[in-house]
C-alpha cells in the first residue's frame, strides 16, 4: 500500500504535465482541428518524458541531490544561471496561466467573471502550500486528479474507429488541403508544453521530499511510468473527446467555453461539471506545483534550508519565494492578462531553455560520485540525446511556427 | 595579505610568458600541508575541463583531449584577477585526458 | 578526510552543511593568500549572495549589498568560513558552525521577522 501512494508523486507531476492549462488547450485544438493525427505527438512526449522524469527522480533518490542542486554543483552559478532565470520567468507565466485557467473553471461553472476568482484562487493555492505538507498535497492532488478520467472515459463511450487512432500513432504529414503550419505548431506545442523543465526539478525534490533512497530505484522507475501514464492517457483522451465531438461540427477551439461541450454528448448535464473539474484541478495541481518548484529551484541553486513540510518560520526564504509569485499571478490575472497568451508565450520558452536544462543529465546522470552504480546505461544516455536533438530542432522552428500557424 | 578569488578565475583563459594561449583554468588541485589547504597545480585545457565534469558519456573519436599542469612555482599572481604561467606552455606538464569509469550494465 | 582535493569540483558550489546537517549555503567563493615562496593557501570559503553575484556581474553585487545594507539585513558582506572549520568533504562539505546563527542567514531571520511572522499560521 505504502509503494501503491508512492505512485502519487508520479500522478501529481503529471498533472502539471499533461492537465495543466496550456496542455489541455493545445490538446482540444489538435483534436478538433486534425482529429487522431496528433496523437503520436503525445506519446512522443511521454516516452522522452518518462526516461527524464525516470532520471531524475534516480539522481535524487541515489545521490540526496535534487537536480538544481546536483547543476549548482558540477556546472557552476555562471552556467546555471541562464537555465535558473529562465526556469524562474517560466515558472512565473504558467503559475499565472494555471490560476487564470483555474478561474476559468471557475466561472464555467459559477457564471461570474473569471477575474473575480483570482484572488481567492490564489488565496487557496497559497493557502495549502503554506500548511500543507508534502505528502498531503501530494496525495490529495493526485486522487483528485482521476476525475480527468472522465475524457478517457468520454471516448470509450462514443465508440471511436479505432484503426482511425491507431493510425494517430504514426507520425504523419498533414492531410491535403489542410494548414500545415498549423499542424505543425501544434505539433510543437503538444511536445514543447508537455515536456517541460520544471516537471524535472520538481519530481527530484519530491523524491527528498519522499525521503527515497536506494532502494526505491525499482519504485522510481514504476512510478515515472505510471505517473507520465496516466497524464499522457488523459490527454490523448482530451485530444479524442474533441476530435469525436468538435471536429465533425467543425469547431476549433478558440475559447474554453467550446472546449467544454466536449464531455456533453457522453455524459449529458454532467458534461459540464466533469469538464470544470478536471480543469480546475488540473490548473490548481500544476499552480500549486509551480508554486513549490519556483521555492524548489531557488532553494536548492542557492543552498538555502528549503522543505514543504517544515514550519514557515523555519524556511522564510523558501515559502516568500513562492508567495510572492502567486502574488504576481493573481495581480496579472486580475489585471486581465489572458491565460492563453501566456501559455503561447511559456511553451515557446520552455522549448528555447530546453537543451540547456537536458544537457546537464547527460553530465551528471553519468557521473559515479552521484550515481554510484546506478549511473545511465546506453540506451538512456541514447534517448537523452535525441532528446537533445529534438530539443535543439523545436528551438529552430517554434518561433516561425508560432508565427505562421499559431492563433 | 594579498589575496586570489579562485572562483573568479575558472575558466580564465591563462596565458604563459610568451603571450601564448595555454588554456583556460579548469581544475587547480589543493593538497593539505601543515593544517592549511594549498593549492599546488593548477590545469588548463580541454582534458582538464573534461576532468571537472567526470565526462565519460561517449569517448569523443578522434578528438585531442589534452591538458597542461602547471606547478605552483610554475604560475605567476603579478596580476592576482590576471594570472600567467612564468614559463613557455612546453615546458609545462602536459597530461591527456583519463580513462572513462567502468560502466554498470543496463 | 582526503589529501587530495579538486577546489572546483570538490569545494566550490558544493553544499555546505552544519553540524547538525543542516544547509549553511553553497561554497560560493573561495579566497587563497598568495605568498611569495610558498603556494597560495586557503583563508576563506565565501557564502552567500554578495559572493554569488560578483561571479556573474560587480554590479548586481553592489547593488544587492547596498539592498542589504539599507534595509538593515546585514553589512552585505559574504559569511568568510575560515578552512580549519571544515569537518568533513563527502557528499556535502560539513562545516562546524551553528548555521541559524551565521551571516549566511541573514535573509533568512529578516525575512522571517518582516514578513513571515505577520502571516498567521507560520508557526512562530
Amino acid at each position: 500500500m505504502k509503494n501503491l501512494l508512492k505512485a502519487g508523486l508520479g500522478v501529481v507531476t503529471s498533472i502539471a504535465g499533461f492537465i495543466e492549462v496550456g496542455s489541455l488547450s493545445t490538446s482540444a485544438q489538435a483534436g478538433a482541428a486534425f482529429r487522431f493525427r496528433l496523437l503520436w505527438a503525445v506519446a512522443i512526449a511521454t516516452i522522452c518524458l518518462i526516461f527524464l522524469i525516470e532520471m531524475s527522480g534516480r539522481l535524487a533518490a541515489v545521490s540526496k541531490h535534487t537536480l538544481a542542486a546536483a547543476v549548482r554543483e558540477r556546472f557552476g552559478i555562471r552556467f546555471q544561471s541562464v537555465p535558473l532565470t529562465a526556469e524562474i520567468v517560466l515558472d512565473t507565466l504558467v503559475l499565472t496561466a494555471e490560476i487564470g485557467g483555474a478561474c476559468v473553471a471557475l466561472h464555467l461553472l459559477s457564471g461570474i467573471d473569471a477575474r473575480w476568482w483570482a484572488v481567492p484562487v490564489a488565496l487557496m493555492v497559497w493557502l495549502l502550500l503554506w500548511r500543507g505538507r508534502f505528502s498531503a498535497i501530494e496525495n490529495g492532488v493526485s486522487m483528485l486528479g482521476l476525475v480527468a478520467l472522465a475524457f478517457v472515459a468520454g471516448v470509450f463511450l462514443l465508440r471511436p474507429d479505432w484503426g482511425e487512432v491507431a493510425h494517430g500513432f504514426v507520425p504523419s504529414r498533414p492531410p491535403v488541403g489542410s494548414d500545415a503550419a498549423h499542424y505543425g505548431y501544434l505539433a510543437v506545442s503538444i511536445l514543447g508544453a508537455t515536456i517541460s523543465p520544471y516537471l524535472l526539478n520538481f519530481y527530484s525534490a519530491g523524491a527528498i521530499e519522499d525521503d527515497w533512497g536506494e532502494k526505491d530505484i525499482l519504485t522510481n522507475r514504476i512510478v515515472a511510468t505510471v505517473g507520465m501514464g496516466f497524464g499522457s492517457v488523459v490527454s490523448m483522451g482530451v485530444l479524442g473527446m474533441a476530435a469525436l465531438v468538435l471536429a465533425p461540427r467543425g469547431i476549433r477551439v478558440d475559447q474554453y467555453e467550446q472546449a467544454a461541450l466536449v464531455l456533453t454528448q457522453p455524459f449529458g448535464k454532467w458534461g459540464l461539471p466533469l469538464f470544470a473539474a478536471s480543469l480546475f484541478i488540473g490548473c490548481y495541481g500544476a499552480a500549486l506545483e509551480l508554486g513549490l518548484n519556483l521555492s524548489y529551484v531557488l532553494s536548492q541553486a542557492l543552498g538555502w534550508n528549503w522543505g514543504e513540510d517544515q514550519k514557515p518560520k523555519d524556511d522564510a526564504r523558501f515559502c516568500t519565494v513562492y508567495t510572492i509569485a502567486i502574488a504576481i499571478g493573481a495581480i496579472l490575472i486580475v489585471a486581465g492578462v489572458p491565460p492563453l497568451k501566456l501559455t503561447m508565450l511559456s511553451m515557446a520558452l520552455t522549448v528555447l531553455i530546453l537543451p540547456l536544462v537536458v544537457f546537464p543529465f547527460l553530465v551528471i546522470l553519468n557521473d559515479p560520485r552521484y550515481l554510484r552504480t546506478h549511473r545511465n546505461g546506453r540506451i538512456a544516455n541514447l534517448v537523452v540525446l535525441a532528446i537533445l536533438a529534438l530539443g535543439a530542432l523545436l528551438a529552430l522552428v517554434v518561433i516561425p511556427l508560432e508565427v505562421a500557424g499559431g492563433r | 595579505m594579498k589575496t586570489l578569488r579562485l572562483d573568479l578565475l575558472m575558466g580564465h583563459r591563462v596565458r604563459d610568458v610568451d603571450g601564448r594561449v595555454v588554456g583556460r583554468l579548469e581544475e587547480v588541485r589543493m593538497e593539505k600541508r601543515g593544517g592549511d589547504w594549498v593549492a599546488v597545480e593548477f590545469h588548463m585545457g580541454s582534458a582538464a575541463a573534461l576532468e571537472r565534469f567526470s565526462a565519460s558519456v561517449f569517448g569523443l573519436p578522434g578528438h585531442a583531449q589534452h591538458g597542461w599542469a602547471a606547478t605552483w612555482e610554475q604560475m605567476d599572481w603579478t596580476y592576482a584577477s590576471r594570472p600567467r604561467v612564468r614559463c613557455r606552455r612546453d615546458e609545462l606538464r602536459r597530461f591527456t585526458r583519463p580513462a572513462p569509469p567502468s560502466r554498470s550494465a543496463k | 578526510m582526503a589529501d587530495d582535493l579538486h577546489a572546483f569540483r570538490d569545494l566550490l558550489d558544493k553544499q555546505l552543511v552544519d553540524r547538525e546537517n543542516r544547509p549553511v549555503g553553497k561554497a560560493d567563493g573561495l579566497v587563497f593568500e598568495i605568498r611569495a615562496d610558498a603556494p597560495p593557501r586557503l583563508v576563506a570559503i565565501e557564502v552567500g549572495n554578495a559572493a554569488i553575484l560578483r561571479r556573474i556581474s560587480e554590479r548586481l553585487a553592489s547593488a544587492a549589498a547596498r539592498l542589504a545594507r539599507r534595509l538593515g539585513v546585514s553589512s552585505g558582506e559574504p559569511l568568510r568560513i575560515p578552512p580549519e572549520k571544515i569537518v568533513h568533504f563527502g557528499n556535502d562539505v560539513q562545516v562546524d558552525l551553528d548555521a541559524p546563527r551565521t551571516l549566511a542567514y541573514a535573509w533568512e531571520r529578516w525575512l522571517r521577522k518582516t514578513l513571515i511572522s505577520r502571516i498567521p499560521g507560520s508557526g512562530v
